[in-house]
């Protein structure tokens, strides 16, 4: 079993075809499995925001924009955003589905067409029934240049959108399965040699729509997805579609439309291509044929002044930024139920933030290198790390034309290609003078690219080098050959001198260009800090309150926190002035960071006033500090120092009393540790807190059982179920019951559903074939003993039972 | 104070004082009788223990005056009143000043010493006097205390201080700077000479092309402000030098006559000097939502208000935005906020480098709001600092032109961040100065803020971006000068590497 992030919801949002870490609801016997709800502190002064809440029903669909906006419609209907995805057909559909077998070692897969026009794989595998599974959705189209993907979804029973292991690449023109939780070698092309089930998502596993459940959900491979759960039914899914509509920058626009409307303005097939700004009726040929044939058009001045919708020309950086980030970064869930489109000041729904943490996946596996490069897989939300955005102003926008996804310079003139330097050089203009003084490459020619040097396409490592997935290196480093080869990757100028050595190459950079810009404070810290430093070095290498990027200032602390803090273990007196100091800042992410540090060491002393006195915004930092606490307690577990856990917990329980996540955390925590009494205490007070919890009664169940109640245990499994008729753990735990109870036909019973609506899920396949095999039902014991050993390859226990049914079956 | 209770004094030391100079004026003019001569210029002669010895003969200077009285071109009445008045002093786009530098005073070492009362008196309220030389005249500059005190030392040619009354000598009291050396900078600053001839000062041309009137202003405003002209620039038509447009006390008729010849198709001027094409141009009606965009444009991403007060915001360099539909013609103002130069050579606005769908709104929005054209306070400007280093090479001096123009009206002529329209920015502007902090930026940041603005570097959106408008060696030459005024040089790794040609 591996360790559940029980608060941290580890959602993270993503961009090709998929994340590689899967779901983390494995199941041995006791359960724990969690789901993150909604957190509300008994703090009166941190209130929730609610002054423009938005639903699905205040979006309307890009269709309904272009007979307005027909410049920019037809702009996006262009663009990678535009064709992102969608229902299949042979507009979305680049994969070969033609017939051509997807030959596994153990099935053959057929992608193809039914006579009715609808896209299918058709599964076969010895001994098994034949699966035909529907292609619900289309994600992705290839459209990245240093490898594009497309992946495909269907919807199940119990309501969820879920990816197929059939992923296709353009570049390589094959199929390939991501084996993260399986083999773990990445993504890697089908070949005969492999199992179907060492894709990760066989049987499908990663959902549309962020459920902190699934540890691998996707709410960006379409528009406004959410995936919430329908008390009594299941899990609801909905999306507006699986390209990524204007909502989803420009925020909902029903209300827009019914504004324009009621002012007069019609939504015509043709017309101005906006009706903002309308050139004068009289004089030259500015005079539009529209204006004299189309008289119903009201004048621009008597438009309302709210229309509805506000221009993202009031985003400031930071605004701008978080429109992109919605899907372009990493990001762990503060709360579950965003809703597209929602950043900008004036703009209905929520801020990003309240619903985002961007910096908490620092926590733990670091997806980042010190200098904030891609060390695992992530995605442009690097950006941050980059001198561009720290020392400058630069946000996505400032390069990537929103509509149509092509280039522009920092002053919007068109640029003709990703590779354009004007992009650049719109600000760089001391280096447009006289390029080849500062390239030392002909003019013209690749290398002299500014992109070639500072943005080089980098293989993410986690996909294996298999697959490409390489895309361009947002961190806008300097190129320094050696550094970039002891952190494994390679260098822009090894990119294309690959047959000189770093040492060389590095020489070569001294030569032309003498001593290299230096590191930022943070990044050259966490470089230089070893294991076994001093607190007192490592904070003054760590922790630099004064560096300008709250994201590089919240890695080093991260770092100085994960090596030099010990739960009450006090701090030394300059850590914790930077700490504080760090604690009194705008960012969210680096305040709760900052304040949950001083927490752990039991520092906290006086701490600057909440934000801004802005209620909302404390309890966004609140959220996050029971996040990081809860993160660093689920550490301490693995590492088995329950209690340590536990006091994190209770920590994290002063900042927000009562927080429904907080006390499962602490339920699941106190079951682990044995303590039944008190994991049913902290458990039902997050029922409490929040009912739509199914997880929890399931852990609830678990708790009662324990304790020896097992009608009470039931009663839970069933309140579980009453909620989500499709949860499997439910099923599966009342067969637990049954089984304790020497009751193997009942147990069996309940752990048939419980693999109908998990078939992902080894244990349950192995407990089915224990109680089978105890009812002496050995035939049917068997396809689920070798499906547990399927999915848990390295279950002894497994191995032995299959061994023993084959030897059963043989010998009758 | 305290001051003696002056008796009474008839105009005769006044006359006196103008009818010692018979170089200047010949044949010498009848004295006027009785010159209206205020109060205290009556007060401050009485006062003055020196009108005894008030003047010595200089070099006769007609020689290098044209005689009053030549004959001169028909020209229309309107034209007449210009050459009359001297508008081609300092303006371009007319047949130069001849006339009026005939008739001005000429000052300078070798022009005979005044009384420097006189002039302190004078210059408070020039109209006064020599009636004869209608239409032409001396007119008001709305000069304060110490620009008097300043002018007067300087213009006096008095070594010995000996015209020098009572109220001047408490006027020099309270304004111990305003020497001779002020006095001169705001000569040249006003361009004095353009009328007055100074041997060892150029008239210049630093205002508005007058050729283009027609193209550029609205009527009813250009009558409005001929009668009585309100600042347009806070601080003059080059930042921070203080020039202005005088005024000249028109009558109903004059201003008539002037604005008819202003505005008038001068085809034949044209032909002679070309002048630059502005297309045609209408503003768009914008939308409620629209104008809001344009607002937050101007205010919060473009460096108008930079220079530009829009409201109660903005700065001083430039004239004010406020009404601008009652003083300027559309087009012209889109194609100054497309390219200033190229309507104004020269010019220290920069062109912009924004797109023209960006450029159609603001001319729209700016010329759609409501709002009456004010005109400006003026603001009183310190005299150029006596403490400049001097520019080591050609570059830096090419550097310190520029920056005394484009920058230090708000980084301070000296880079201190002090500049006189610093007080107007929502930021303190960079201290170039500020050797700790400047020899942290490489040479190459400093270039590539002036080339695209402040906002690049993440600093104010309100320091404009000038890469449209200076040339390469320009701006190094400013990045040049900047490092003369830091007394620094940018980060080792940022200068140690560039081995091109070794």
């Amino acid at each position: 079993m591996r360790a559940t992030r029980s608060l941290r919801g580890a959602v993270r949002q993503m961009a090709a075809a998929g994340r590689l870490r899967l779901p983390l609801c494995a199941i041995p016997m006791a359960l724990a499995a969690t789901a993150c709800g909604d957190a509300r502190g008994g703090d009166p002064s941190v209130a929730e925001a609610a002054a423009f809440p938005v639903a699905m029903e205040d979006y309307a669909g890009s269709e309904a924009c272009a007979g307005c906006h027909q410049e920019q419609f037809a702009s996006w209907a262009r663009s990678t955003h535009g064709r992102a995805g969608g229902e299949a057909g042979p507009e979305t559909v680049i994969a070969p589905f033609d017939g051509t077998p997807i030959v596994f070692r153990d099935a053959v897969v057929f992608p193809l067409v039914d006579s009715a026009g609808r896209h299918r794989f058709v599964v076969r595998q010895e001994g098994r029934e034949e699966v035909a599974i529907a292609v619900d959705g289309v994600i992705g189209g290839g459209h990245m240049l240093g490898g594009g993907t497309q992946g495909f979804v269907t919807r199940l029973p119990d309501g969820t959108v879920r990816f197929l292991p059939f992923d296709y690449s353009r570049q390589l023109g094959r199929w390939f399965c991501n084996t993260g939780s399986r083999t773990d070698e990445g993504w890697v092309p089908v070949t005969a040699e492999m199992a179907l089930a060492d894709c990760g998502d066989w049987p499908p596993a990663r959902t549309l729509g962020t459920l902190s459940r699934f540890a691998n959900c996707q709410s960006c491979h379409g528009s406004q997805i959410t995936a919430r759960l329908d008390p009594g039914q299941g899990i609801e899914t909905r999306f507006h579609g699986l390209e990524i509509n204007c909502e989803s920058c420009h925020g909902p626009a029903r209300r827009h439309i019914e504004l324009m409307a009621a002012a007069g303005v019609p939504s015509p097939a043709s017309g101005p291509s906006s009706p903002e700004i309308r050139p004068p009726a009289s004089g030259s040929a500015a005079s539009p044929a529209t204006a004299a044939t189309s008289p119903a058009i009201p004048s621009p001045a008597s438009l309302p002044p709210d229309i509805g919708l506000a221009s993202r020309v009031n985003d400031d950086v930071e605004s701008s930024l978080q429109v992109c980030f919605q899907c372009h970064a990493l990001k762990d869930v503060v709360r579950e139920g965003y809703l597209a489109g929602a950043s900008s000041t004036g703009r209905p729904g929520a801020a990003l933030s309240d619903h985002y943490a961007l910096a908490l996946p620092v926590l733990g596996d670091d997806p980042w290198l010190p200098d904030g490069r891609v060390r695992t897989f992530a995605y442009q939300g690097n950006h941050l790390s980059s001198s561009c955005y720290v020392n400058g102003a630069m946000s996505c926008v400032n390069c990537h034309e929103p509509h149509g996804l092509g280039y522009w310079d920092i002053n919007r003139a068109p640029l003709s290609s990703e590779t354009d330097d004007r992009q650049c050089t719109s600000c760089h203009a001391s280096k447009a003078a006289a390029p080849e003084t500062h390239t030392f490459h002909p003019a013209g020619s690749p290398g002299s690219r500014c992109v070639a040097c500072h943005m080089p396409y980098l293989q993410h490592p986690e996909v294996g080098d298999q697959v490409p997935f390489a895309r361009s290196d947002h961190t806008i480093p300097v190129p320094r050959p050696q550094l970039d080869g002891r952190l494994g990757l390679v260098s822009a100028c090894r990119g294309c001198h690959s047959d000189r050595s770093e040492l060389r190459l590095g020489g070569q950079v001294a030569d032309w260009w003498g001593e290299t810009k230096p590191l930022d404070r943070v990044s050259a810290g966490m470089l230089a800090a070893t294991e076994g430093m001093g607190a007192g070095q490592a904070a003054r290498m760590l922790l630099h309150p004064d560096e300008p990027g709250n994201f590089d200032r919240f890695r080093g602390l991260a770092r100085f926190l994960a090596g030099w803090v010990g739960v009450g273990g006090g701090l030394e007196a300059e850590a914790a002035a930077r700490i504080r100091r760090m604690a009194a800042a705008n960012d969210p992410d680096l305040r709760a960071l900052a304040r949950a540090t001083l927490q752990v060491a039991d520092s906290v002393g006086e701490l600057p006033a909440a934000g801004n006195g802005n209620a909302a915004s404390e309890l966004a930092v609140r959220r996050r500090q029971v996040m990081i606490l809860g993160f660093l307690s689920d550490e301490a577990a693995a590492r088995g120092e329950a209690a340590e856990a536990e006091a994190l917990l209770r920590r994290a329980l002063r900042v927000l009393p009562g927080d429904a996540a907080a006390l499962r955390a602490l339920g699941l925590l106190l079951n682990q540790t044995g303590d039944h009494d008190g994991a049913i205490e902290a458990l039902s007070a997050s029922l409490a807190a929040d009912s739509l919890q199914p997880l929890v009664h399931v852990n609830l169940g678990i708790a009662r059982a324990a304790s020896g109640d097992p009608a009470g245990a039931i009663g839970q499994y069933q309140a579980a179920i009453a909620l989500n008729p499709a949860e499997p753990l439910a099923w599966f735990n009342l067969g637990n019951i049954y089984m304790r109870n020497r009751d193997p036909g009942s147990a069996a019973r309940y752990y048939r559903e419980a693999a109908r609506l998990g078939p992902g899920l080894g244990g349950v396949h192995r407990n089915l074939a224990l109680a089978l095999a105890q009812t002496g039902a050995v035939e049917e014991a068997l396809p689920h003993a070798r499906r547990a050993a399927e999915f848990l390859p390295d279950d002894a226990s497994i191995r032995d039972l299959l061994t023993q049914l084959e030897a059963e079956a043989q010998r009758r | 104070m305290n001051r003696r209770s002056p008796p009474a004094l008839a105009a005769a030391p006044l006359v006196a004082l103008l009818a010692a100079a018979p170089s200047i004026h010949p044949p010498a003019p009848p004295p006027p009788h009785p010159v209206a001569a205020s109060p205290r210029v009556q007060e401050s002669l009485v006062a003055s223990p020196s009108r005894q010895a008030r003047l010595t003969p200089g070099a006769p200077l007609a020689d290098r005056v044209p005689p009053l009285g030549r004959p001169r071109p028909q020209l229309p009445r309107g034209a007449a009143l210009a050459d009359s008045l001297g508008c081609g002093g300092c303006h371009a786009g007319l047949s130069g000043a001849a006339t009026i530098r005939a008739l001005a005073p000429p000052f300078g070492d070798d022009a005979a010493p005044l009384a420097p009362a006189f002039i302190f008196h004078y210059l408070a309220d020039p109209q006064r006097i020599r009636p004869e030389i209608a239409p032409a005249r001396m007119p008001r500059y709305d000069l304060d205390e110490a620009e008097r005190v300043a002018l007067a030392l300087f213009v006096a040619n008095d070594r010995e201080l000996r015209g020098v009354d009572d109220a001047l000598r408490t006027a020099m009291e309270r304004h111990p700077d305003a020497g001779p050396a002020v006095g001169r900078s705001l000569f040249e600053a006003l361009n004095c000479a353009g009328c007055h001839i100074h041997p060892g000062i150029e008239p210049q041309s630093p205002a508005p092309d007058l050729g283009l009137v027609r193209l550029r202003l609205q009527r009813e405003w250009l009558t409005r402000y001929l009668a009585a002209p309100v600042p347009i620039r806070p601080a003059g038509v080059t930042p921070g030098r203080g020039e202005r447009m005088p005024d000249f006390a028109l009558s109903a008729t004059e201003v008539a006559a002037l604005a008819d010849f202003l505005l008038a198709d001068r085809a034949e001027m044209a032909a002679a000097n070309p002048l630059p094409a502005v297309p045609e141009w209408e503003a768009a009606t914008l939308s409620p939502f629209s104008s809001a965009k344009a607002a937050t444009l101007l205010r919060q991403r473009w460096s108008c208000l930079g220079c530009h007060a829009l409201g109660d915001d903005g700065g001083r360099i430039g004239p004010s935005l406020d009404g601008i539909a009652q003083r300027l013609q559309p087009s012209h103002v889109r194609a100054l906020i497309a390219d200033p130069a190229h309507l104004s050579p020269g010019a220290v606005m920069p062109a912009s480098l924004e797109q023209p769908d960006r450029i159609d709104l603001i001319a729209s929005y700016l010329l759609g709001r409501e709002g009456e054209w004010t005109g400006s306070e003026r603001l009183r400007i310190d005299p150029p600092p006596t403490d400049l280093p001097p520019p080591p090479d050609d570059l830096a001096a090419t550097g310190a032109a520029l920056y005394a123009n484009r920058c230090a009206p708000c980084h301070g002529p000296t880079g201190r961040g002090d500049g006189f329209n610093a007080p107007f920015l929502p930021a303190t502007p960079t201290a170039h100065a500020d050797s700790a902090a400047m020899s942290l930026r490489t040479d190459d940041t400093l270039y590539d803020g002036i080339h695209a603005g402040g906002w690049i570097l993440g600093k104010s959106h309100r320091m404009p971006a000038f890469g449209a408008s200076l040339d390469d060696g320009e701006k190094r030459a400013l990045v040049a000068w900047i490092r003369v005024l830091c007394r620094c040089q940018g980060p080792a790794w940022s200068r140690d590497g560039r081995r091109v040609g070794r």
